[in-house]
């Protein structure tokens, strides 16, 4: 059960979610948006999440759904797993999404929760990522789009009252080849020890990570050095120059652990890129 | 018509999955007050406040009580267990208030409110630390508690129970011995992880008469343990068992019962619920118990068993509970199936500040099981013999004796031949570890059970036959269906008994201990024998009373009829006979003249021959049957990262006679899978503090049903003679067996011993890596 009481709203489009909140905000109060819900209600029954309001995105028609025009195909923060899984524009979204939790909780978490929340993993990030996605952020000042790479640090950089609309996918990627690796400590329905995402296209081997560290990345860096050297022993031996954390110590798993099943990861990885031409 | 070993389905299944079976979280009722407990946050400490004064203002709350307010101590066999926290907390999610209100929301509001401050203690973490000579006393008050004399505490320790075993000369049998092994095995408390949480209502009437609803197993424990712990009559005690969304032990003794009265009783009576959420449920009440154990085992060089020394130091958390007759069981069982001349063993059960310890399925077998098993393998490796050669060369038989120095009887199972057929199953001698071309290695690893159920000497059950308008039949029996599919199995054995269809059986599925005949305990695995026979009596004294009516209308002697099918007639002459439905109910003479009145068959059993165990030797006679058995997991490990999938668990049971395969199959699969999770996955995590880090399902890990292997359950039939229809238990001796094939069949795969639970990869991978 859910101790504490909190105010409901479930604005009907962009403009007036930003505004409940604004409001809210204005009134002292501590408002959460929310869309899936599924962290909101475990975290806050548990008492690690407090808040006066949440605000409900679930209504807004156009954080819904897929759309596909001339510039890109376009995902709403709204899709729940399930249904990103489903779309099928891009299989490889749905084969890292389809990892996230089981099939009856996947019905619940949407695209944007997943990568907006407060655990860490955020794996539906991971194709993103490597897709170069645009990312529509709405706030008081209305929507605008940002190149994901950009406003993804360690988190997504949202100012207060900011919230996840959508994003966008260029169509050339729906060529590009691509390949996963996710290891958990013994269930599959577990968090990832680790979970690499990768696609290869005409600029080289692209590489994202979940788990590993206390937050996903992508690192320009890394496939820079992976594609300028050939000798995949001596990129494992060198690869932590160019992750952007500490390998990540809880009661999952151990650093150490999670460096070897990172770097027999990696090979594997490198290894099956190295066949495809 | 046969009603035995035919698959009926069972009474509950069609409610059961149509989501309409009741559970006792499903009822409510307008006059329902709702229960809240405060649990401590300290695994260890003294308590010194507790500050209601904010909680007992607040809306709806009607009572809040502490310890001081409770002054009794609870417990099955040994009383160390307060309500609430007395003076101190001993545990992680120990409840130290309670409130009662107007609902749930009002009673979780107040316990919010109540403040509780603690000075921490030394924590106790594990039973080596428990056993070391400048270890602080978990109880200081032990020579002050009262227990049953099978129990055998050790004030001025943390030693709740001892139990010895000396039989043989245990110096003698290891000179004998060519090849001695020695190793030490551990595993972490754990929880049952029911899909039910526990839940009990209480109230008391106007004229002192107690009534309790409760998710419980052992509803006559119950009510026995509510006049031993309140001084009540228990006659004046109701406790009535619904529908139980899984059991495990985990229901068994008392649970939530005597706090929910207590509440009751603090707001006058009135009805309160009191229901575990999932952490509660998971570490507040009782788990199953951890163990560290050391064995030496030795044999001749052809691989016969000459002596076992086994010392095991079970976690029984911060109270006794069942954990001191678990460590009692396992001292009983401690050789597993093998005929071994010169055993010792020391059981102990070791207080701990972790989450108390109650039966869990297997009671004690499941973990020494694990502990011999290892070593099978262990000394078959040292003996370069094959691991299965060993085990049938040892396999117990008739003739041979128990630890106890019992004798195993003419109805003792055909073990060689489950291992025989359960090593066929699995493919053993098609190879045991073979490396696939993508490098992924399979192996097989083995493991054999045996368990006999734990209980009084005087365990008991009963049953009453009533009948309808249309012969048809009502059995009433004690004993709880809790998920096993007993209810079912009873009337299959009733129907036999007449020799009519299952379905003109009925059986009533709730217990109410006032209405339901005695019954010891839905535990042990002793229900479907002990149950059985009550209801073969029933039968045989109902047969009795229509012969007795039928015989005056047929004009005959009594000894002369016989029932069966649906009628009473003289067995040479089969055409003179009545109808039973023109019986059951009285018979009634076409003048209108009525004789004979209605059948009501009256029906017990007690176990036969039991006797306690000597305190200095173990010596005794405290099984009543033991089942026999033999599994075995085949498993695909990645020898890089040792991730590992298990491809097949296989299992050959001795039960007797079957009575329903399709359930029987579906008990033994079940039990193999909870042991496969358990072992492969489940334990609680502490941090120094004696902290349960895994509370929650989100990171406390089962077996889904994507990572279950293929099953292979196999029979053999050697009959139980004092058995219903020859059948002897089965409920929970699927699990014994899977944590040392389990360890048995990685050990194998990557060339190391594994001893410890759970088996994560991460540890198969460190341990691996620092042998070298």
């Amino acid at each position: 059960m859910i101790s504490f009481d909190f105010e409901y709203y479930r604005p009907d489009d962009i403009k007036e979610a930003a505004e409940v909140y604004a409001q809210l905000q204005k009134d002292g109060k501590n408002p959460l948006y929310f869309s899936g819900g599924t962290e909101v209600i475990t975290m806050a029954r548990k008492g690690t999440l407090k808040f006066d309001a949440l605000i409900d995105l679930k209504n807004i028609k156009e954080m819904n759904g897929y759309r596909e025009d001339e510039d890109g195909i376009y995902f709403g923060a709204n899709m729940t797993l399930n249904e990103a899984a489903e779309a099928k524009v891009f299989p490889f979204i749905g084969e890292v999404v389809r990892t996230i939790g089981d099939h009856t909780i996947r019905n619940r978490i949407t695209l944007g929760g997943n990568i907006c929340g407060r655990l860490p993993y955020r794996e539906a990030l991971l194709p993103f990522l490597l897709y170069d996605a645009q990312v529509y952020i709405a706030g008081i000042n209305g929507k605008k789009a940002l190149p994901l790479n950009e406003a993804f640090n360690k988190r997504l950089s949202l100012s207060a009252g900011e919230f996840v609309v959508g994003f966008k996918v260029a169509g050339k990627f729906k060529n590009s080849k691509y390949q996963s690796i996710r290891k958990v400590r013994t269930s599959e329905i577990d968090y990832p020890l680790l979970h690499i995402a990768s696609i290869k296209d005409e600029e080289g081997i692209k590489i994202a990570v979940s788990g590993l560290c206390a937050f996903p990345f992508r690192s320009y860096e890394l496939e820079k050095y992976v594609n300028g050297t050939p000798n995949t022993v001596e990129i494992i031996n060198n690869v932590y120059r160019f992750i952007p954390a500490s390998v990540k110590e809880d009661n999952l798993a151990t650093a150490e652990y999670r460096k070897a099943l990172f770097e027999m990861s990696l090979e594997k990885i490198l290894e099956k890129w190295g066949e495809v031409k | 018509m046969g009603s035995i070993g035919i698959s009926v389905v069972r009474r509950e299944a069609k409610d059961k999955v149509e989501g309409r079976l009741k559970y006792l979280n499903d009822y409510s009722s307008p006059d329902l007050l709702y229960g809240a407990i405060k649990t401590s946050t300290f695994a260890h400490a003294r308590i010194k406040s507790i500050d209601i004064s904010e909680a007992i203002k607040m809306p709806g709350v009607r009572a809040v009580l502490t310890g001081k307010d409770l002054p009794y101590r609870f417990g099955i066999y040994l009383g160390d267990k307060p309500p609430l926290a007395i003076d101190k907390v001993r545990y992680f999610g120990e409840p130290v208030a309670a409130v009662v209100a107007d609902s749930q929301r009002e009673a979780d509001d107040a316990v919010e409110a109540i403040k509780v401050e603690y000075e921490p203690l030394e924590v106790i973490n594990s039973p080596t630390e428990a056993l070391a000579e400048s270890a602080v006393l978990i109880h200081e008050e032990m020579d002050q508690y009262a227990h049953i004399d099978a129990i055998k505490p050790e004030p001025g320790t943390n030693i709740a129970n001892r139990t010895k075993i000396r039989k043989g000369d245990i110096k003698e049998g290891f000179e004998k011995s060519d090849v001695i092994i020695e190793e030490t095995f551990s595993f972490p408390p754990s929880d049952h992880v029911a899909m039910e949480t526990r839940a009990a209502v209480a109230e008391i009437l106007g004229d002192g008469r107690i009534v309790i609803h409760s998710t419980t197993q052992a509803p006559f424990v119950v009510k026995n343990l509510m006049g031993a712990y309140f001084g009540v009559d228990p006659g004046k005690v109701t406790v009535i068992s619904h529908a139980i969304g899984g059991g495990y032990g985990g229901k068994a003794g008392m649970q939530l019962e005597g706090l929910v009265y207590l509440l009751s009783k603090a707001v006058e009576g009135r009805k309160v619920k009191l229901v575990n959420t999932r952490d509660q449920d998971m570490i507040t009440s009782p788990g199953h118990i951890g163990l560290e154990a050391k064995i030496r085992l030795g044999a001749t060089k052809e691989g016969e068993l000459m002596a076992a020394e086994i010392l095991f130091m079970f976690d029984s958390g911060a109270y006794a509970d069942y954990a001191v007759n678990i460590s009692r069981a396992a001292a009983i069982g401690c050789t597993g199936p093998y005929r071994i001349p010169n055993v010792w063993c020391d059981s102990l059960c070791v207080y701990t500040n972790h989450p108390f310890a109650t039966a869990y399925r297997g009671f004690g077998h499941i973990e020494l099981a694990f502990v011999i098993e290892r070593a099978m393998d262990i000394l078959a490796d040292k003996l370069h013999m094959d691991p299965v050669e060993l085990r049938l060369k040892n396999a117990i038989a008739k003739g041979d004796t128990t630890p106890t120095q019992s004798v195993m009887d003419s109805n003792t199972g055909d073990l060689k031949a489950c291992i025989r057929r359960t090593a066929e199953m699995i493919g053993w001698n098609e190879g045991t570890r073979i490396i696939a071309e993508d490098g992924k290695i399979r192996a097989k690893g083995f493991g054999c059970l045996w368990k006999a159920p734990a209980m009084p000497t005087n365990t008991d059950a009963g049953a009453i036959i009533t009948f309808n308008e249309d012969g048809s039949i009502n059995v009433h029996c004690g004993v709880v269906e809790i998920g096993q599919g007993i209810k079912t199995a009873f009337a299959q054995i009733a129907a036999e008994k007449f020799g009519i269809d299952v379905d003109q059986v009925h059986v009533i599925m709730d217990v109410n201990t006032s209405t339901s005949p005695h019954d010891w305990a839905t535990a042990a695995s002793r229900g479907l024998m002990m149950g059985g026979r009550a209801i073969l009596s029933a039968c045989e004294d109902a047969i009795a009373q229509i012969k007795h009516t039928a015989a005056q209308v047929l004009k005959c002697p009594e000894e002369d009829l016989h029932v069966w099918g649906g009628r009473v007639f003289v067995k040479d002459e089969e055409h003179i006979g009545l109808p039973v439905k023109d019986v059951a109910l009285g018979y009634v003479y076409p003048d209108g003249n009525a004789i004979g009145g209605q059948v009501i068959g009256r029906g017990k059993y007690i176990s036969r021959r039991l006797t306690g165990i000597d305190p200095d030797t173990g010596k005794g006679n405290p099984a009543l049957e033991w089942t026999l058995g033999a599994e075995a997991v085949e498993v695909e490990v990645d020898p890089k990262d040792c991730s590992y999938r298990i491809l097949k668990a296989a299992c050959t049971m001795d039960v007797g006679k079957l009575i329903n395969p399709t359930m029987a199959r579906g008990q033994i699969m079940g039990g193999m899978a909870m042991a496969l999770s358990f072992s492969k996955q489940e334990g609680f995590e502490f941090n120094d503090r004696g902290q349960v880090l895994n509370r929650d399902l989100r990171s406390y890990k089962t077996l889904r049903i994507g990572d279950a292997p293929e099953y292979l359950v196999d029979f053999v039939e050697t009959p139980q003679g004092d058995g219903p229809y020859g059948a002897r238990g089965l409920g929970e001796q699927g699990v014994i067996g899977i944590p040392g094939a389990l360890a048995n069949a990685l050990s194998r795969a990557l060339g190391v011993p594994y001893n410890h639970l759970p088996l994560t990869p991460e540890s198969l991978w460190k341990k691996r890596r620092d042998n070298g």
